[in-house]
């Protein structure tokens, strides 16, 4: 079959990030399904039964396209919540807090974070969190002194670059990342970071500077559960 | 104002004989938990549901009922290997019952004027609003397609299945698929070249 112009084929990898759903639709669906069918029903699979690989409160990595890079924001949301700086939980936090009725509580206390319980004692937390989470950076588990509050922040800004990725406008998400990287260049969501761009590049046809950047986020984040997404999403096969 | 979206009349979407394909007892034993399909599937059906023209406040009604019916009906899949395709038929059945009952309900209950977005991947115009001009470029380009031919082009492009899940998912020989995709890809790439040309000022 003949192939497609180059700029048609650039229409069309545009085209792939409309109308994916944000981290928020994938928790408040479940809620929604926990509820209809059971709570047995939407917990029931491989990574409920695999016990925590690292510290509470991580976050729920997903998937790595919009979804996931929400799913990302949204986890980061629960870590706020739980935050001992954090006085508002987001509207996220909030979301997932609510997820699966009758089951413990899914934002831990800070106490928490250093020493995570088990699957048996959080099923909730079971439920938001992924059989691939990668390890994540010290900071992460110790916020750096003076810089309590950022993590709202590159929460938001991430959610700003999946929004803008969602419509279509991958180079503005791109100048929303680079604003991340730029005032945290060592963030707690830096892998996020790393993995968005990947996918912003894409879209807007920059294969080259996609692969670099996933090879970067293999180099920094070998586990990361982004990797086989993104070259996945951008057709790259070989690692 | 429409009545909000009716979950009994998506139930009629579900109707098990015609979606239960036969069990088979061999291939239900790899099928993935209900929890592993969701984790798996839920941007795809989030996507598909969306670009079908379910508009943002329908949508959380249609997505859960999809997944119920995949949760109801997951353990008669025959072939596990397919479930992108079966899943798919599942959307697109449970879309078109949301498209019909509105419609219905703006017939009978409301002068309000009803944009018919059923059509196969043609999002409605509110959402098609909000996005930037170069998807909103690819989304008229896409209009010009007959529903047919919009969808296979769709799903082979953007949501990158295969011809043969493709196939599958609409219920068609693959020979047709391919056949429908060869002359979208013809119809769409001359839409764009008469874009290009007027953008220039050509003929």
């Amino acid at each position: 079959m003949a192939a497609l112009k180059p700029d048609v084929a650039s229409l069309l990898r545009a085209g792939r990030t409309a109308f994916r759903p944000q981290a928020s639709d994938r928790e408040r669906m479940l809620q929604s399904l926990g509820q209809t069918l059971g709570a047995s029903a939407v917990l029931d699979g491989p990574r409920r039964t695999e016990p925590p690989k690292g510290p509470a409160g991580r976050f729920p990595v997903r998937t790595w396209t919009l979804g996931g890079l929400g799913a990302l924001t949204v986890g980061a949301g629960v870590l706020v919540a739980a935050h001992p700086w954090t006085t508002a939980p987001s509207r996220s936090a909030s979301t997932v807090a609510a997820s699966i009725p009758a089951v413990g509580p899914v934002a831990p206390p800070p106490a928490a974070i250093a020493a995570p319980p088990s699957v048996e004692e959080r099923p909730a937390q079971a439920v938001a969190e992924s059989s691939a989470v990668p390890a994540r950076p010290a900071a992460y588990a110790s916020p750096a002194p003076g810089a309590p509050d950022s993590l709202p922040e590159e929460v938001r800004l991430l959610s700003k670059a999946e929004q803008q990725l969602s419509t279509g406008r991958a180079d503005d998400a791109l100048r929303t990342l680079g604003e991340h990287e730029r005032r945290f260049s060592g963030g707690v969501l830096a892998e996020e970071r790393l993995a968005a761009r990947v996918q912003a590049l894409c879209a807007l046809g920059r294969v080259a500077e996609a692969r670099a950047d996933l090879a970067r986020l293999a180099r920094a984040y070998p586990q990361s559960p982004h990797l086989d997404r993104a070259r996945k999403f951008c057709g790259i096969d070989t690692p | 104002m429409p009545l909000p979206f009716s979950m009994t009349a998506l139930s009629a979407a579900a109707d098990p004989k015609a979606e239960a394909p036969p069990a088979s007892r061999e291939t239900a034993a790899v099928l993935p938990s209900f929890r592993s399909i969701y984790e798996e599937y839920f941007d795809f059906v989030w996507t598909c549901t969306r670009r079908m023209g379910v508009p943002m406040e329908a949508v959380d009604d249609v997505v859960q009922e999809i997944f119920v019916v995949v949760h109801t009906r997951m353990g008669t899949i025959e072939r596990p290997a397919s479930l992108r395709s079966w899943i798919y038929g599942v959307v697109r059945r449970t879309v078109s019952t949301y498209h019909r009952s509105r419609r219905a309900r703006s017939a009978t209950e409301s002068a309000e004027p009803f944009d018919d977005g059923a059509n196969p991947m043609q999002p409605s115009p509110l959402d098609l609003a909000v996005l930037s001009e170069e998807l909103q470029l690819l989304w008229r380009l896409l209009a010009e397609l007959g529903p047919l031919k919009r969808e296979v082009f769709v799903l082979a492009e953007l949501e990158e299945m295969t011809m043969p899940e493709i196939a599958e998912a609409i219920g068609v020989a693959l020979n047709t698929a391919y056949s429908r995709l060869r002359v979208a890809r013809q119809e769409f790439d001359g839409a764009f070249s008469r874009y290009a040309a007027g953008q220039r000022g050509g003929p």
